[in-house]
């Protein structure tokens, strides 16, 4: 697969700890070093669910100011990733819960390794394909307004499997919900998504 | 050897799951993770100044204490009214002095002499009192 989470993220779980360990003690150049490292992905995250930059640069500061506080509660039973993967999906869930939904869809960076990307090569290829014919930004704009038709349930998994590379357990710890209520979310988050995306397909 | 050839339904799944998969290409630019990065300290600077500055008087929320300081003379003050004081004989209500009407008995001085209007003494004739008044031609242009 092209988004296994365990290839794709070079996450150093010995380097995590010691991380937490030292700004558990106060120590902020550790701490900052933690809001560097996984910015990014609580970025894409929160976006992919909210699909609104304003709201997203909100939320990830919430996230991470969150975690500093409970920093202390932490026992290292999970990994920090998780934890605060965990912290992200249920701020952006209440946030959601409160917000009527905006369909503000303002356009961040394209990452131009998506060109490079395995499935994007292995979806473009074919001869006619209608991927090839549509600019990435194009792509982008109908991926997030697909994403934005899914409720916020099979939009999670979604983002979280799909998108971040999180197994299915690890979504379903994070959900607080079994294994198999994630990947049947999933199978119907994709069939709504297929008929979304039904002109895409090959 | 039997050959498994995939679901077409699995196979869909697995387009979309490319597809949507794409998606983890979009990232906020550089300018927009550093507003983050340091938005996120200011906020955890201001968080940790607030905390030294905060005494335990400061941990002690005023508000709350008074809230439920409140809200506990209400039920007392509930509780005494219509459980204790409903099975006592009717009392009566505090009197604060004398009651309304008050009697009171008023002294009138008569006064030894009373006064006449200094337009009635500017009169030319007077009275066998000696109290002078005013003819009928000078009275004239005075309404009674």
């Amino acid at each position: 697969m092209q988004n296994n989470p365990t290839d794709s993220d070079s996450i150093d779980t010995q380097d995590d700890a010691v991380l937490v360990k030292r700004a558990q003690t106060a120590d902020r150049v550790a701490f900052d070093e933690l809001i560097r490292r996984y910015q990014g992905k609580i970025y894409g995250l929160i976006y992919n669910m909210t699909s609104n930059n304003a709201d997203t640069e909100d939320l990830v500061q919430e996230v991470f100011i969150k975690a500093y506080k409970s920093l202390g509660r932490f026992k290292g039973k999970a990994r920090f990733y998780t934890w605060l993967y965990r912290i992200g999906v249920n701020q952006t869930l209440n946030f959601l819960k409160k917000r009527q939904r905006r369909s503000a869809l303002s356009l961040d960076d394209i990452d131009l390794g998506i060109e490079r990307d395995p499935a994007y090569i292995e979806l473009t290829e074919s001869k006619p394909s209608p991927l090839r014919n549509t600019s990435i930004s194009e792509l982008q704009e109908r991926l997030n307004k697909a994403l934005q038709t899914l409720s916020e349930k099979h939009r999670t998994v979604v983002v979280l499997h799909d998108i971040q590379g999180l197994p299915h357990d690890e979504v379903a710890k994070m959900l607080k919900t079994s294994s198999g209520t994630v990947r049947s979310r999933l199978f119907y988050a994709r069939q709504k998504l297929q008929a979304e995306l039904a002109e895409f397909r090959r | 050897m039997t050959k498994i050839h995939a679901n077409p339904i699995d196979k869909q799944q697995l387009e979309i799951q490319r597809l949507i998969s794409l998606k983890k290409h979009e990232k906020p630019n550089s300018l927009t993770q550093t507003r983050i990065f340091n938005q996120i300290n200011a906020s955890i600077d201001a968080l940790e100044k607030g905390d030294q500055a905060e005494s335990i008087w400061g941990r002690i929320n005023v508000f709350a204490v008074l809230r439920y300081g409140l809200a506990t003379l209400c039920v007392i003050f509930l509780v005494t009214h219509f459980m204790f004081l409903s099975d006592l004989p009717q009392i009566k209500p505090i009197s604060w002095g004398n009651d309304y009407p008050v009697e009171t008995t008023v002294t009138v001085q008569k006064p030894d002499k009373i006064e006449t209007p200094i337009l009635m003494q500017t009169a030319s004739n007077k009275s066998p009192n000696g109290i002078q008044y005013g003819t009928e031609s000078e009275l004239v242009g005075f309404e009674f």
